[in-house]
């Protein structure tokens, strides 16, 4: 999933959220260093949750999503259509 | 210490809450380290303090700061800039530090280059890092005071993480401010979590409506004319942004806000000055008229903030507008000369054919080292003075190119300008190039950088004489430079001497016009 595949759906605004458990940690900065820095025309907004709330997050989601998660962390989530899954 | 009560403090280092003895161009030392002197003479050069009221409000500030201090007045807050010396009175009770600055962390171009010439990093990182140190800060962090950090150089905190988690920095904005401001402050008031971080994409960009005039003083009387820039140069990143013209009521509204408040010279902010009005690349000369003879009318003394060379070139040969507008500057008898910040970027038509193909427009990108040189003589002859800027280590660079660029430098003698070599840094749509803080200099680009410093030398005195530093009171001032340029002059030979280079000539200083 690239940010361009939004980009060429005319959405001029992406949202990313980390969920993690542990809180204040930003160190995933680092691996998105690049995809912010090659971002020109999307709005984007990064936050970061724990992870606890991830699955009452995706029960009221109201906008279309990915989740993108470890292969090697098991997450239980409602299916939704509004979200699709892509393991890492 | 006594405490006082703001609930939003905007502020920021010294080195950018400074007026630089109201010469714009002394800021520029700010963002070297301290050569040849102390860092505390250095700093008094590039960044005196401010002065302020009782209550820590300085005189002149950030012009970003002033429009958020007003976006946040406008809607209600108990907001003010702030003096970075008396922030500390108003942190235990503070609920939000808001943060600008031109570049944090030294990364930006000159300063970045200066690091790595000299090995010494510059003042302005060495300030920021000192301010955000403070036991006053971290205290409050405890206390719950969020921080939100924007500007121009917000990007700079992708590249340094340790320290955005060592100061609590809640959320870096990089973009304008305006929309998504007022959105996070309602959030830091209503308790709800802050992002971490906001890139305002260009559909997200305030309209004109949208944009505060400001309430109190700015630096040097620094006004915005213009946002954005349509010529779409791939290294910069203003050129993303949506251009507004900023109308001409709403620009004399701000220079008297300056003008009420004793700042009577006044810096006509765009990144191409005359493009305002424009319809795109399209000189509006009818609209540059009336913008300066408002100027005129307001200010003792007016400069510009940027200037395309391809511009000042149609502008003079289709409309003789440069010498009009110049005419109605110099109209008052007192005021003599111009200043304005210029990219040359390089010297090769080749190079600015693959990085800025609209910046020569509308003349063919084939002739850039032409428009360059025409476009400096006419500021010659018109009492323009440029500060230049070069880019070396471009993408797809060659030592063709540089050879080319430094050919030009040579043609350049005989203008009155300072040019400025700066190291690559992606900004722009170029800002996802790997970047590199371990810059391999090659012979060619020392071979343009040693005519950088030598035109510069050659005119700097000349300049400083007959028109930066002319006035008995800027006497101090001008001991100083001097000496340090003389500081410089020693060095750089000595360099060439170590480096086996033959020295290229210096004549003696020229007659000014």
């Amino acid at each position: 999933m690239h940010l361009s595949d939004f980009s060429s759906r005319a959405t001029s605004r992406v949202r990313l959220r980390f969920y993690n458990d542990r809180a204040g940690d930003i160190s995933y900065i680092e691996y998105l260093r690049k995809i912010l820095l090659h971002n020109t025309n999307l709005s984007i907004v990064v936050e970061e949750k724990p992870i606890d709330e991830l699955q009452g997050d995706v029960k009221f989601l109201e906008d279309e999503a990915v989740l993108i998660c470890s292969r090697h962390y098991s997450v239980n989530v409602p299916t939704t259509d509004r979200m699709r899954i892509v393991e890492v | 210490m006594s405490t006082e009560k703001i609930d939003i403090i905007l502020t920021t280092d010294r080195t950018m809450m400074s007026n630089h003895h109201g010469k714009e161009f002394l800021g520029f030392m700010a963002t070297g380290p301290p050569i040849g002197m102390p860092e505390e003479l250095w700093m008094w050069i590039a960044a005196p303090k401010m002065r302020t009221d009782e209550h820590g409000r300085p005189w002149q500030a950030p012009y970003a700061l002033r429009k958020l201090e007003a976006l946040l007045l406008d809607n209600g807050y108990d907001a003010a800039v702030i003096d970075p010396d008396y922030v500390d009175r108003y942190l235990p009770n503070a609920k939000i530090l808001m943060l600008s600055h031109h570049d944090y962390f030294a990364l930006c171009p000159p300063s970045s280059e200066w690091w790595v010439v000299t090995k010494n990093e510059p003042v302005n990182a060495r300030s920021f890092k000192r301010f955000m140190e403070k036991t006053a800060i971290r205290e409050a962090k405890k206390n719950g005071l969020k921080i939100i950090v924007g500007g121009p150089s917000a990007w700079q905190w992708l590249y340094k993480i340790d320290l955005w988690s060592r100061w609590g920095v809640d959320t870096v904005v990089d973009g304008e401010g305006e929309r998504i401001a007022l959105d996070l402050v309602k959030k830091v008031f209503a308790n709800e979590p802050l992002p971490r971080y906001v890139f305002v994409g260009p559909r997200d960009v305030p309209n004109i409506d949208e944009i505060p005039t400001i309430k109190y003083a700015s630096i040097n009387g620094l006004v915005e004319i213009m946002r954005g820039c349509p010529r779409g140069c791939k290294f910069c990143s203003v050129t993303l942004r949506k251009l507004r013209h900023i109308p001409l009521d709403m620009i004399e509204k701000e220079i008297r806000v300056n003008v009420s408040q004793g700042v009577v010279n006044g810096l006509l902010h765009s990144e191409d000055v005359l493009l305002y009005g424009a319809h795109g690349l399209n000189l509006n000369p009818d609209a540059l008229i009336k913008l300066h003879e408002l100027a005129r009318r307001n200010l003792q003394e007016i400069a510009w903030s940027h200037a395309s060379l391809a511009a000042i070139k149609d502008a003079e040969e289709k409309y003789r507008l440069i010498s009009k507008i110049m005419e109605i500057v110099k109209s008052d008898g007192t005021q003599t000369y111009l200043g304005v910040e210029v990219g040359i970027e390089t010297g090769s038509a080749r190079l600015a054919k693959k990085i800025m193909p609209a910046k020569s427009l509308p003349y063919p990108t084939e002739s850039w080292p032409e428009i360059v040189e025409d476009a400096f003589s006419i500021m010659h002859e018109n009492n323009i003075i440029p500060a230049a800027t070069l880019i070396l280590g471009l993408p797809e660079e060659t030592p063709e190119d540089l050879v080319q660029t430094a050919e030009l430098i040579d043609k350049l003698r005989p203008y009155r300008s300072l040019i400025v070599p700066m190291f690559f840094v992606p900004m722009g749509v170029l800002k996802n190039k790997d970047w590199f803080t371990d810059v391999k200099v090659t012979n060619e680009h020392i071979e343009v950088m040693r005519r950088c410093l030598w035109h510069s030398i050659y005119w700097a005195e000349d300049i400083i004489n007959k028109f930066y530093l002319n006035k008995p009171a800027a006497m101090p001032l001008r001991v100083l430079i001097k000496a340090f340029l003389k500081y410089v002059k020693w060095k750089g030979k000595m360099i060439e001497r170590k480096l086996g280079l033959t020295p290229i000539e210096t004549p003696a200083m020229p007659i000014a016009k």
